[in-house]
This record gives structure tokens, C-alpha cells and sequence, in this order.
């Protein structure tokens, strides 16, 4: 559901989501951590080809989208790796679509940023695996929580009759919610096990 | 580093389906017109709400999709009609059936001039048209897998275009720290 289609959606709201991930955009590119390159192109991989897979889960079925992951070891950079992967995954495989990539972009980097700002500094602070191990899954669960919320969101501005479905998409979340939360909060402790620079990092170039 | 790595490996070998898409296609045979919608991987999108359009904008048909997300329906002239496909939580998808696909044997909607084309094939004589008409129906009944074929290759996401995508990112990222090479010596870190 990180893909909303072109045609559902109504203008105004394209319009705002349009208009916040330029934003967004501009402001991580002026900042951009050149050094962070390589990290942002691999997660941006990463998420491209992991958003296209599907798991089946019950009636309905899911995918991960990692964009919690994104945040905390992106940071801004995260914005442009999404745009980018939303972006080929529209044009190569037509899921989404160019006229709602605004707002599908926005969607998913807003939780991210929102997670970096949350729990980026308890996660530098935090030196204990089995604690990392709880702040990654909270990050991977809040990520997917706000992108549910702000899916349905989109959906419910658009168009009320999209509210009753919205409601059941968000309940689809919850298996993902689980699912991000564990890969997130493994891939955290693997990160600080072997290279923990790249947690702290981001202390460093924030400040 | 190398945990995502392994985990890209492992999603690829697991791809047992494909995101959600919906999608959607009809053929007609004579007056009759069938299709299916489903999301992409296959599963018969059940719940989705149908809506044909004739080519002024009023609706057609309002055929119902049934458990395997088959559906059809009937049209009584020869026009462009717009189906359109809803799945209700933000999944829409539409398909196109042109009147040059419909059989000759349908009037002609009134208002609307078809395209006239000197082929005899396509604007046969009076005392033609039946015979037309079925073989029409005969062509259409064996292409009809052909097709249905044709459009699921075409909807497959191709190995080789996962590649392509994450060469870009490749390319991408090497575009941006060219870039930092090529301004670094003026202003050192």
C-alpha cells in the first residue's frame, strides 16, 4: 500500500505531498553528507527491492518498506533514496505512478525523519546490544505505524468512500508493524557488532 | 554491511509473489465481453467494483467480478468502452476495449462515426457481415489465450529490469560523489 496508484488520489492533496517532498527534498540535498553516499544508495537498493516483494498475510498482503531503518542511519539522505527507488519502481514496473510520487515519497519519508529525530540520539547513546535490540524494533514498528496512518490519511482527504477500506488496510499493518520491528532492531545490532562508526556518524555530522 | 546484503539475497531467492498492483483486461467475443482482475502475482481481486463506460461517458455495465475475479458482460453497439477496476482500499485499474476489437455484426452507437477503413475485411458488404462476424468470434475465441499470455509476460517483473533499477542507483550515487571529487579540491574538508 506504500504505492498508491494515479487516479485515486484527489488534486489538492497530490498538490500538498507534491510540494512537502520538494521541499524536503531540497533541504536533505543542501545538507547532503557526501560520505554518505555509498550508505544511501545501498539502502535505496535495498528498499527498492524489498518494497517489491510481496508476503502474502491472510486475505491481504504486505511488503517492508524499512523506511525506520532509513531514518536512523540516513537521516535526511533518506528522502532523496526513496524518492529514487520510488521513482524506478514507477517507471521500470508501473507501481505507483510519476503524478502521486510527491505524496507516496512524503508517505514514507516523513516517518523516517520523524523515527531519526525520535530515537536517533537514544540509539547513539545506547551501548547494550539487547536495549539496541528494543529501540531498532521501535523504530521499525513506529515507521511503519506513521506510514500506515498517513496512507490512510491520503486516502480519507481524498475521498470518504476510501475510509472503510482504509480502515481494514491499516490492520494489514500490523503483521508488518511486527515483522519491521524484528529485521530493524536485528540489522541495528548487526550495524553496531561490525561497524559501529556508522551509528555514530550520524552524532557527529548532526551536531 | 553485509547483513542487508544477505537479506537483498534472500528476498530475491523468496519472491514467492509481487507487490500489489491491480490489474485488469477484457476481450470481447461477438456481443459478449469477459475479463478478469486480479492483483499482480495473481490473486482474483474478489472485492473490486467494476465500471463500464461507453464512449460519452455513460455507464454501460456494472458487471460484478466473481471468486476467481472473472467477470461479464454484454454491450449492445459498437464504440470505445472505458472499463474501469476499483479495488477499494486505493487499487484502481483500467483498460480500454476499442470499437475496431468489437464484432461488425453490432450497430454502430448512434452519434458516434467509426473510423471507415477500405479494408473488406473490416467494412464488409450487407450480405457479408454474418459470416464475418463469426469468423470474427472463431479468431477471437483462439487468440484469446494468446493474449492472455501476452499480458501476463508483459506484467512480469523481469530480473533484468531489477538490475537496470539498481544500476541507476549505482550510477546515481557515483554521479554524486563525482561530483564531490570534482569540488573538493577548492574548498578541503
Amino acid at each position: 500500500m506504500a504505492h498508491i496508484p494515479d487516479g485515486v488520489l484527489s488534486a489538492p492533496v497530490l498538490t500538498t505531498g507534491a510540494v512537502l517532498s520538494a521541499g524536503a527534498l531540497v533541504y536533505a540535498l543542501r545538507r547532503l553528507d557526501y560520505d554518505r553516499i555509498p550508505q544511501a544508495a545501498m539502502l535505496s537498493a535495498l528498499f527498492f527491492v524489498a518494497s517489491l516483494v510481496n508476503v502474502p498475510v491472510g486475505a491481504s498482503s504486505v511488503h517492508l518498506i524499512l523506511n525506520g531503518l532509513m531514518g536512523i542511519l540516513l537521516g535526511w539522505a533518506a528522502v532523496p533514496a526513496l524518492l529514487v527507488a520510488l521513482l524506478l519502481q514507477a517507471i521500470f514496473f508501473g507501481y505507483g505512478g510519476l503524478a502521486v510520487l510527491g505524496i507516496n515519497t512524503l508517505n514514507l519519508a516523513l516517518p523516517a525523519l520523524l523515527c531519526a529525530a525520535l530515537f536517533r540520539g537514544a540509539i547513539h547513546r545506547c551501548h547494550s546490544p539487547r536495549q539496541l535490540f528494543w529501540l531498532g524494533a521501535l523504530t521499525g514498528f513506529s515507521g511503519i505505524a506513521l506510514t500506515g496512518v498517513l496512507v490512510c490519511l491520503a486516502l480519507a482527504l481524498s475521498g470518504p468512500e476510501y475510509i472503510p477500506a482504509a480502515k481494514v488496510a491499516l490492520l494489514t499493518y500490523v503483521p508488518l508493524m511486527l515483522a519491521e520491528a524484528a529485521i530493524t532492531g536485528t540489522i541495528l545490532g548487526f550495524v553496531q557488532r561490525v561497524a559501529p562508526e556508522q551509528l555514530r556518524l550520524q552524532q557527529v555530522t548532526r551536531d | 554491511m553485509t547483513r542487508p546484503l544477505t537479506l537483498l539475497a534472500l528476498l530475491l531467492l523468496s519472491a514467492s509473489a509481487w507487490a500489489h498492483k491491480l490489474h485488469l483486461f477484457a476481450f470481447a467475443e461477438g456481443e459478449q465481453v469477459s475479463g478478469q482482475v486480479y492483483f499482480a502475482g495473481g490473486a482474483p481481486a474478489t472485492q473490486a467494483t467494476l465500471a463500464v463506460n461507453a464512449q460519452d461517458g455513460t455507464s454501460a455495465a456494472s458487471p460484478t467480478v466473481d471468486a476467481s475475479g472473472s467477470f461479464t458482460f454484454s454491450i449492445a453497439s459498437r464504440q470505445d468502452y472505458l472499463i474501469t477496476a476499483d479495488a477499494g482500499d486505493g487499487h484502481r485499474a483500467q483498460w480500454t476495449l476499442p470499437s475496431r476489437e468489437l464484432a461488425v455484426d453490432l450497430p454502430p452507437a448512434p452519434g458516434i462515426s467509426l473510423e471507415v477503413t477500405d479494408d473488406p475485411a473490416t467494412s464488409p458488404t450487407a450480405g457479408k457481415v454474418a459470416v464475418t462476424a463469426e469468423v470474427e468470434r472463431a479468431v477471437a475465441r483462439q487468440v484469446r489465450p494468446l493474449r492472455e499470455q501476452l499480458i501476463a509476460l508483459e506484467q512480469r517483473l523481469r530480473f533484468q529490469d531489477i538490475l537496470g533499477a539498481l544500476g541507476y542507483i549505482l550510477g546515481l550515487a557515483g554521479l554524486a560523489l563525482w561530483w564531490r571529487a570534482k569540488r573538493r579540491p577548492a574548498a578541503p574538508k
